[in-house]
């Protein structure tokens, strides 16, 4: 129903033909066990240019828009949902780098797949060691893709300087000590798995700044792109799961026809289709919006609960309609409610996207 | 007022469930998770202290309780969060048709075993093309003389590896009307042409050994089967009452320990020092939850008491087996999110209950099914 223009029309297929010839479900399955970044696909397609579409030409990308990056995640969620997050989450926090406009080594090297990176979405949780000890630890919850990236991007506040001092740092993996969050895996995104990093106060005063703007204004646009991205993913698990449940419905027998002809099943899947159009056009016309200078938080928090709530009941109904076989993991459709639901985990669960969205109406309420 | 009578012997019974599962269960189930199986000790250990077939007669070998103990064990079971120890499968669902519609000689063959734990039964009903529509079953029982045939494959099957005697349904091939061509026969593991498949890779009860089972040329003797010929989708239905409240016992009993495990959590204080449980939008969802748990136990419980009265409720166990069913994945749903981002990870507990909750809305007949039995029920 989005009027998508042809060059649109093009990425999103090409997306998607990529991800049909060179995603591998048996082997994503076995990846998921494993806790494995697919670091081969990563490099093909930072070859074919799906890394950074939005960054500037001059800086790799295609000089395109978000929209058009989230139309390649859209199209790689589908195919396959795990190595489509990990695929989209393997960038996180690389805005940063354009913010400086002086990184082009780096960004090139993350554009044509040789580096990951992650973000630290949060504040430290902890700190081991005193005031200002140089060899204090400060400790980062929940960073997807610790022990594959190459570069993290961590805001930082200097402890000997005012509240005003914030900033947002870049460091390397040699200086990152990283502890599991699980012993046993996770519920989703294990391909990209999160985990608690450490960085030593020295090395965070001596890390390169990424000194344009003010903090709050690079870590808004991060999180604006973060919550798209998980958002444009979410699209794309939920259409996944519907074309699968699609499939089935008019494959499977039951009781001499077709299970999709039954009113039940029919209407289910009707459902799921409707929960998916308003998913795209929120996901798209936010990022248009975005592309434009002219997304807010609130919006983006919308955007995000909407598309992550979407994947999470459709992926639940697809299982359903799948019956015994959904339940198999060998079928995928319980990869897709999995993600699904560690998508809606992540970022913050629903509450906090709804005090978001408050946040927009409070003052014109008169709340604030 | 309790609607449900337990005694002070069916308490010191829950007391001594919940010391051997503290002891010899719980300390094990992360294990069992990751080999994908139970140890055969395990059901050993439940048989040895009276906590498999409690309702099995003495003249059996069996504790001869009442339904209530049953009732405490798939509850206790519930709450020691895996489904690899289906108890409630092997005492309440398959059990029962050997007790029913046995012949007295494989009674006394049978259920000794089946209570010590040195048998384990599965049942096996559901095919690759006959799952919700289970009168369009394929696999065939040829009964020649003293022998019986059989051929087919079902798929699905709980406890489908360790078992060591499956219930069995399988069509007379001469027969064209379904309802009358099914028997229930009971097939030792072991027996030649049957073969287990392989352990199916699922999306949760990791520790539960769900399978594919093979018959080629299977030779078993004809006094292995249970009750009439043909009348198999009699004695099915017949059971199909106890099977669902099985199921929505254990729904509930699920929903009841992931509420209680997420309370827990949300009172500890979090990194800022508050407790969620402090936050308006967490109490006003956990009370929501409490509330459509306490609606479930009241009906499930009545559901208890009934049928321990012997009447017929089949209309409202499928009831309840949908809506429970549902109820427990709404919870775990809403509990994972009150964990936040700490809910990714598989050290939460509330993960693991919500992959093996799932199947709950699918297994023992879809909740589509159960809504379209009542329907029919109810003349709609």
């Amino acid at each position: 129903m989005y009027v998508l223009s042809r060059t649109q029309k093009d990425i999103s297929k090409a997306a998607g033909e990529f991800a049909k010839g060179e995603f591998d479900s048996d082997q994503a399955r076995q990846m998921e066990q494993e806790g494995r970044f697919p670091r081969g696909l990563w490099k093909k397609a930072g070859d074919l240019g799906f890394i950074g579409v939005h960054y500037p030409e001059q800086d790799g990308g295609a000089g395109l828009g978000l929209l058009e990056q989230l139309l390649v995640q859209e199209a790689w969620c589908m195919r396959d949902p795990s190595l489509g997050l990990a695929l989209s989450m393997g960038s996180c926090g690389a805005e940063g780098l354009l913010q400086s406009g002086k990184d082009r080594e780096r960004l090139s090297a993350l554009t044509s797949g040789d580096i990951v990176t992650a973000s630290c979405r949060y504040d430290p949780e902890q700190s081991e060691g005193e005031g200002i000890d140089p060899d204090k630890v400060l400790e980062f919850p929940h960073v997807l893709n610790c022990r594959e990236a190459d570069l993290f991007f961590v805001p930082w506040q200097d402890p000997r300087s005012d509240g005003s001092k914030r900033c947002m740092v870049i460091l390397p993996a040699e200086k990152a000590r990283i502890s599991a969050e699980s012993r046993t895996g996770f519920l989703g995104l294990n391909l990209c798995p999160p985990a608690r990093v450490g960085f030593q106060l020295r090395d965070l005063e001596q890390a390169d700044r990424v000194q344009v703007g003010t903090l709050s204004k690079l870590q808004r646009t991060l999180n604006q792109v973060f919550l798209l991205q998980i958002a444009g993913s979410c699209l794309g698990l939920a259409q996944g799961a519907l074309d699968r449940a699609l499939n089935y419905a008019g494959q499977r027998e039951q009781f001499g026809r077709k299970i999709g002809s039954f009113p039940a099943i029919r209407r289910k899947l009707a459902r799921m289709t409707v929960k998916v159009a308003e998913s795209r056009l929120m996901v798209y016309h936010g990022a248009a919006c975005f592309d434009r200078g002219g997304l807010k938080d609130q919006d983006a928090a919308m955007i995000k609960l909407q598309a992550a709530e979407t994947a999470r009941d459709v992926a639940d109904e697809s299982i359903q309609i799948l019956g015994g076989y959904g339940y198999m993991r060998e079928y995928d459709v319980e990869r897709f409610c999995r993600e699904a639901k560690a998508c809606e985990i992540l970022g913050g669960r629903a509450g906090s996207q709804l005090d978001a969205v408050a946040s927009g109406f409070s003052k014109k309420a008169g709340l604030k | 007022m309790h609607i449900l009578e337990y005694s002070e012997e069916h308490a010191a019974f829950r007391h001594q469930l919940r010391e051997f599962l503290a002891h010899e269960v719980m300390p094990h189930v992360d294990a069992w998770e990751e080999q994908r199986q139970v140890p055969r000790e395990a059901w050993k250990g439940l048989g040895r202290r009276g906590f498999l077939c409690p309702t099995v007669p003495a003249v059996f070998g069996g504790p001869g309780k009442d339904f209530l103990h049953s009732v405490i064990v798939i509850e206790e079971l519930a709450k020691t969060n895996h489904s690899g120890l289906m108890a409630g499968l092997h005492s309440d669902v398959v059990v029962p048709y050997i007790e029913s519609y046995a012949s007295s000689e494989l009674k006394k063959r049978y259920l000794p075993g089946c209570v010590s734990g040195d048998l384990i039964a599965a049942v096996a009903m559901t095919e690759p093309g006959a799952g919700s529509d289970l009168s369009s079953l394929q696999t065939t029982a040829e009964e020649r003389g003293e022998e019986v045939v059989i051929n087919g494959t079902k798929t699905f099957i709980s406890n489908g590896i360790s078992c060591d005697l499956v219930v069995l349904a399988a069509r007379d091939p001469e027969v064209d009307n379904p309802y009358e061509a099914v028997s229930l026969y009971v097939v030792e593991a072991g027996t030649p042409g049957f073969e287990k498949g392989r352990k199916l890779d699922k999306m949760g009860m990791h520790s539960q050994d769900t399978a594919e089972l093979f018959f080629q040329n299977c030779r078993i003797p004809a006094v292995n089967r249970l009750g009439e010929k043909g009348r198999g989708f009699f004695m099915l239905m017949d059971k199909l009452q106890q099977e669902r409240l099985v199921c929505s016992i254990g729904a509930l009993a699920a929903a009841e320990f992931v509420w209680e495990r997420t309370v827990e959590h949300c009172k500890q204080a979090g990194h800022n020092g508050r407790p969620k449980s402090k936050a308006q939008d967490v109490q006003f969802a956990l009370v929501e939850m409490a509330t459509e748990i306490k609606m479930g136990r009241t009906f499930v419980d009545k559901l208890i008491a009934e049928h321990i009265r012997g009447e017929q409720v089949v209309v409202e166990t499928s009831m309840a087996k949908y809506w429970t069913t549902d109820l427990a994945w709404k919870v775990a749903r809403e509990c994972l999110d009150l964990w936040g981002e700490e809910g990714l990870s598989e050290d939460c507990p509330i993960v693991r209950a919500f992959r093996d909750i799932r199947v709950m809305s699918i297994y023992a007949g879809t909740n589509e099914i159960m809504k379209g039995i009542a329907a029919k029920f109810m003349g709609l």
